[in-house]
């Protein structure tokens, strides 16, 4: 049953992780862009009036809620996986 | 502002306090001092989730630091946000399933010590007291611009009131303070946030253009670095800003309060929506006040920003709309201090006093006294602290608290999850170093230390405002010199393979021999 | 502001005085206690939606230059008037008492109608109706579980639909700063009075409502007592007892104009007015009340006709119909008779119903319980009428011996046994005899036992001269003397006496029996007649049965007494009233 169980977790670092690190780079590219490309993001994006500092600021929100959501997904199936171990195992 | 309205801004106080207390006791849930376990559903949750986490910092401290310098104020509401995803992804499951009411619950079940439990609960102690100056500074500008009175005056009546409030019991436990609230505070600033847009016929267009004559930055208003000049300092803000959730006590204890880990994430999304909904709005608000109050103005009547809303409050709504806004705000700041003091009064009553002193034999009156002492302890400290604040964006003195938990809990936190080699000797020492970093590095910072007006009048130490980025590799570092030089207590593979799967499935398996 | 604060009150007495004026109508009052359905919600809404209406109606304006101009707002205002409209009271309380759907329907009409007035602020005014409607609907459950919240509550939470109001007001017009300078003026006279005045209509209605429920509470008492002292009268014997009691009883409670109780055929009571010419021992002639007997239904009149009677002049003019029944048959009828068909409410119906109900489940428990007092005294006369076999063989065996050497007496000990063992065979089927014939029964038995005994056993037997017209139950002044010969002269071999002594004293007749033997065993007294003693053939279960039969048809004041004399021996003891001489039905059993 360990085993079953340390290879679930193992897949679902497999997804977790790389979104970790896909978040904070997002995250931190904004303050970093802002260091090395100044004048990239005081520029008008494709939205009139925002610049792409903005753009990118804003965006910072759906990406953490979109995030979230993906996690959820992931862990539900995770949970549900769990069950299933449990009550073949210690039934 | 006359008497009337004063009276109108308590009444309205008096009646959302009135509606928390009956909507806790409809619940049926025990004005217990620690936390109520599985009576509130996801949703419930992350409403009482957001009620603690938006304190007047949010509100108050960020509407201020957007009118005054744009962008980089928005940041801060940025970094709050994110941090939700790391407080989801790593930590939140492994929280809920280890503990019940405190985070030294947590760290003890891998590490079970009383000395383990003593250092987690003055972290949780210092790190509430720090969250609670700046309420108390923000309540006593509050109080000032209502009734005209000192600042230094209005911080004594403030932090007396709570200090009462709190210790004689009127803590009612509940996470249903923390609901109410934020219902009041997202109507309220929904409802403001409206006014503001329709003050611009709905345009944004034109907001922005009054925005632009309403800064002496001009043009330059949208642009970054107004604040942050230095790419460091920036990195550094935002490195705290995003790990400094996770190791929050107050926000991290609310997980205890749901049934499985589905409400858990649940309650997280919910208060991650709310939260970033809430920020979105005080965007709109700080670039209101700059539009239509202007910055001059602003800088007037407080050039710490913090009281930016309730002054656009009153620019568009007059006395009436102030009074309500302050009251909003008040609200806020009693709810955030309820939570505050709770997690607080658990960690030294429940870790401490029960645990170590008690040697887990104290009857639940005893530990009501205590907390209720704890409770009395830290208000006096904290009045004593805000007393010195008068000059400071109360969001800076938040983000200053976030740097201690960044680099005190959250090191430990990961890493007792985790790192299979860390020992209990790694997590004291990673706790220890990363407190007193951080503390001594702030103190050494432009903050305290400034030429003009700082505490200490001499040139700073450290030019960082925010020490985030020296003070939490420091912390990660501790931890692990404290662990390799460890050579005693390890634990075996096989234990943390147990407590690993523990916290990742809430597995526990109790095969002696198979 | 203090003006219009005081000019608000004002507005405000006027609107509390109409919405007293309104719950005290009956028509108010149900409406509070109609059961929840779409209909009636939407019913509610109109309500206060018109209660919202007369509120704007009774409002003030406030005109350009900002005076307040105090007319009454029934027409559509000008542009730059805004109207300061105490809706928000009504729609509130809609919401809190009926729910989100209430709330709403009584907000989208408020709201409408102020939409029509036009003015300053349309927009704002029609919006925020329907909204706090909703909004107090959505929240009132989740504060409250009583049926109507509390006006403590109602008064924190009334301070809040005002703010909002204020609110957008100022999101929808921005122009200029006018807005601003009227929400500062109107905003907290707005709260105070609109929290007060939701308070204060709270407790109106829960004033409505607890004199209801007040109501209901008496009524129910009334009835529950009613019930209780009904009883009694149940239980009397003869019909025409029970009719009066209960004509009484309901005429006194009920303050009807008259009440009448009727068998099948004809009047058994009548009480109250018109009793001059409902006589009793009348027909019954209502085709209302053989429809009562013919559907076991109760029957409801409010027309004179329905109840014929013959007299013009008669002062009753509805009636209501209640059949009795026992056993699925209707054996009465019970009429509440009233002088104006308004009289009758949905209480006396009610009552009426219940009554009925109760009165026949009574009858059929008495009649139930009479059943088994018959049945018991029926089995325990079976048991008495078993001759004891040793008696039997006994007394066979005295006539055989006597049989040669005195023929004479052994004829009359054999005619004697006959006699005995008739008045047994009477004892099975009939529950009460003349007392005459049971003297006579127990001079049987004691001349069979005399002889049996000659020489050693006297017995005395005294009555009193008349005793005519005396009933007693058959076969309780034998066993007795059965017992004393039996147990107490056991251990006696001559000399033994049995005194029976029968004395009519004030109204009773006393039967004493007396033996001079060695008396009850100390153990045993007590026990005698309480229980079967059943170490002894037949001779133990005899004075059990006696008592059990005389207490059960007589009462307890017959029970048996039965002590042990100071001089040596046992006496028995009983006795029964003569005066209530009993109905043929009951002697023949």
């Amino acid at each position: 049953m360990e085993e079953r169980i340390m290879d679930l977790i193992r897949e679902k670092k497999r997804v977790v992780a790389p979104a970790l690190v896909l978040v904070f780079i997002f995250y931190f590219m904004l303050p970093l862009s802002l260091l090395f490309f100044p004048d990239v993001m005081n520029q008008t994006s494709i939205i009139p009036g925002l610049t792409w500092a903005w753009l990118y600021g804003f965006l910072q929100i759906p990406m953490t809620l979109l995030m979230a959501w993906v996690y959820h997904l992931k862990a539900k199936q995770f949970d549900r996986k769990i069950e299933e171990i449990k009550r073949e195992e210690l039934s | 502002m006359n008497l009337t309205y004063f009276l109108f801004f308590i009444c309205i106080i008096v009646c959302t306090l009135i509606i928390t207390y009956w909507a806790a006791k409809r619940s049926n849930t025990a004005n217990r001092f620690y936390t109520a376990a599985g009576s509130l559903t996801g949703f419930q949750n992350g409403m009482a989730i957001a009620g603690d986490f938006i304190s007047a910092a949010s509100f108050l401290g960020i509407v201020g630091m957007i009118a005054i310098s744009g962008f980089d104020g928005f940041l801060y509401s940025i970094g709050f946000l994110v941090s939700y995803i790391v407080v989801l992804f790593l930590v939140a499951e492994p929280v809920h399933r280890l503990g019940k009411y405190s985070l030294g619950d947590v760290i003890c079940s891998r590490f079970p010590s009383n000395q383990m439990r003593l250092i987690m609960a003055i972290g949780a102690f210092i790190i509430s007291i720090l969250y609670m100056i700046p309420q108390l500074v923000a309540s006593g500008f509050l109080l000032r611009l209502l009734l005209d009175i000192d600042y230094s005056i209005s911080v004594l009546i403030i932090g007396g009131l709570m200090t009462i409030y709190v210790v004689f019991g009127g803590m009612v436990a509940t996470s249903w303070v923390q609901i109410v609230k934020t219902v009041v505070l997202m109507s309220g600033t929904f409802l403001l946030s409206l006014i503001v847009f329709s003050n611009f016929q709905w345009d944004i267009s034109s907001l922005v253009d009054r925005v632009k004559e309403g800064t002496p930055l001009g043009e330059d208003f949208f642009l970054p670095g107004h604040q942050f000049d230095n790419p460091i300092e920036f990195f550094s803000l935002q490195l705290a800003l995003v790990l400094g959730t996770a190791g929050l006590p107050h926000i991290l204890i609310r997980l205890f309060t749901v049934r499985n880990t589905l409400e858990v994430r649940r309650s997280l999304i919910s208060s991650t929506w709310i939260i970033g909904i809430f920020y979105l709005m005080t965007l709109v608000l700080g670039l209101g006040t700059v539009a239509l109050l202007g910055y001059e103005t602003l800088i007037a009547v407080d050039p710490t920003g913090n009281l930016a809303a309730p002054l656009l409050a009153r620019a568009v709504g007059g006395d009436f709309l102030l009074a309500f806004v302050s009251a909003i705000a008040f609200t806020t700041i009693v709810a955030v201090v309820a939570g505050l003091v709770i997690s607080a009064t658990t960690a030294f009553s429940h870790d401490i006093f029960h645990h170590i002193l008690k040697k887990g034999k104290s009857t639940e009156k005893e530990q009501l006294k205590a907390a209720r002492w704890t409770a009395l302890g830290i208000g006096l400290i904290s009045t004593l602290f805000a007393l010195q604040l008068e000059a400071i964006n109360v969001t800076f003195l938040v983000s200053l608290t976030f740097v201690v938990a960044a680099a005190s809990n959250f090191p430990v936190l990961i890493l007792t999850i985790y790192w299979k080699r860390f020992t209990q000797i790694g997590a004291i020492t990673g706790m220890v170093s990363g407190l007193l970093a951080s503390l001594l590095l702030v103190i050494l910072g432009p903050h305290i230390m400034n030429v003009d007006g700082g505490w200490i009048v001499r040139d700073s130490v450290i030019s960082l405002y925010n020490p985030g980025i020296i003070a939490i590799p420091i912390g990660f570092l501790g931890a692990y010199l404290g662990t390799i030089f460890s050579t005693k207590r390890k634990q075996s593979t096989e234990e943390f393979r147990q407590f690993y799967i523990q916290s990742q499935t809430g597995i526990t398996s109790r095969r002696e021999s198979s | 502001m203090k003006d219009l604060t005081i000019i608000l009150f004002e507005r405000l007495g006027l609107l509390l005085v109409i919405a007293f004026v309104l719950t005290r109508t009956p028509g108010f009052k149900s409406l509070l206690y109609r059961e929840f359905s779409l209909k009636m919600s939407l019913v509610h809404a109109l309500v206060f939606g018109i209660f919202g209406i007369a509120s704007t109606v009774t409002g003030i304006m406030i005109s350009e230059q900002g005076e307040i101009i105090h007319a009454f707002v029934i027409f559509p205002v000008a542009d730059g008037q805004l109207i300061v409209s105490l809706s928000l009271v009504a729609i509130v309380i809609a919401g809190l008492l009926g729910g989100p759907i209430v709330g709403l329907g009584a907000g989208l009409i408020a709201g409408i109608h102020l939409m029509f007035l036009g003015g300053v602020g349309w927009l704002a005014n029609g919006m925020v109706n329907p909204l706090t409607g909703l909004l107090a609907g959505m929240t009132a459950r989740f504060f409250s579980n009583e049926r109507v919240i509390s006006p403590l509550k109602a008064l924190f939470i009334g301070v809040f639909p005002p703010v909002l109001q204020m609110q957008l007001l100022l999101i929808i017009y921005t122009t200029g700063d006018n807005m601003v300078d009227i929400v500062d003026r109107i905003g907290l006279p707005l709260v105070l009075s609109n929290s007060i005045a939701i308070a204060i209509f709270t407790t109106m209605i829960r004033v409505v409502m607890k004199e209801q429920e007040n109501e209901a509470a008496i009524a129910t008492k009334q009835a529950l007592t009613i019930a209780e002292e009904a009883l009694p009268f149940l239980k009397k014997d003869s019909n025409k007892d029970v009719a009066n009691g209960l004509a009484n009883l309901l005429y006194e409670r009920l303050e009807l104009a008259a009440v009448s109780v009727t068998n099948k055929q004809e009047v058994l009571a009548h009480k109250g007015l018109g009793d001059k010419h409902h006589l009793i021992g009348e027909s019954i002639k209502t085709p209302l009340a053989f429809k009562a007997i013919e559907t076991k239904k109760m029957q409801v009149t409010y027309l004179k006709t329905d109840i014929s009677c013959e007299e013009e002049k008669c002062p009753l003019e509805a009636a209501i119909i209640i059949p009795i029944t026992e056993a699925e048959e209707v054996t009465n009828l019970i009429t509440f008779y009233f002088r104006k068909s308004q009289h009758i409410t949905p209480v006396e119906l009610m009552l009426a119903e219940g009554l009925g109900q109760f009165i026949s489940n009574q009858l059929t428990v008495l009649t139930t319980e009479k059943l088994k007092a018959h049945i018991r005294d029926a089995e325990l006369r079976n048991l008495q009428a078993q001759i004891n076999p040793h008696f039997l063989f006994n007394t066979l065996q005295l006539i055989a011996s006597l049989f040669r050497e005195d023929p004479t007496t052994a004829r009359h000990i054999t005619l004697q046994l006959a006699n005995y063992m008739r008045f047994n065979l009477r004892l099975v089927s009939k529950s009460l005899v003349e007392l005459e014939k049971e003297c006579e029964h127990v001079q049987a038995y004691t001349s069979i036992i005399q002889e049996r005994f000659r020489g050693r056993l006297q017995i005395d037997f005294m009555m009193p001269d008349d005793v005519s017209g005396i009933f007693i139950p058959p076969s309780t002044i034998q066993p007795l003397v059965e017992n004393a010969v039996q147990h107490g002269l056991k251990n006696v071999t001559d000399q033994a006496k049995v005194e029976i002594k029968m004395v009519k004293a004030d109204g009773e007749l006393s039967v004493t029996v007396r033996d001079n033997g060695s008396g009850f065993p100390k153990h045993i007294l007590p026990l005698v007649s309480h229980t079967p003693l059943v170490d002894n053939q037949n001779g133990g279960t005899g004075i059990y049965n006696v008592n059990q039969r005389l207490v059960h048809l007589i009462g307890e004041s017959a029970r048996l007494h039965i002590r042990n004399l100071s001089s040596g021996g046992s006496e028995v003891r009983f006795s029964i009233p003569i005066a209530n001489q009993l109905e043929e039905g009951q002697v023949s059993g």
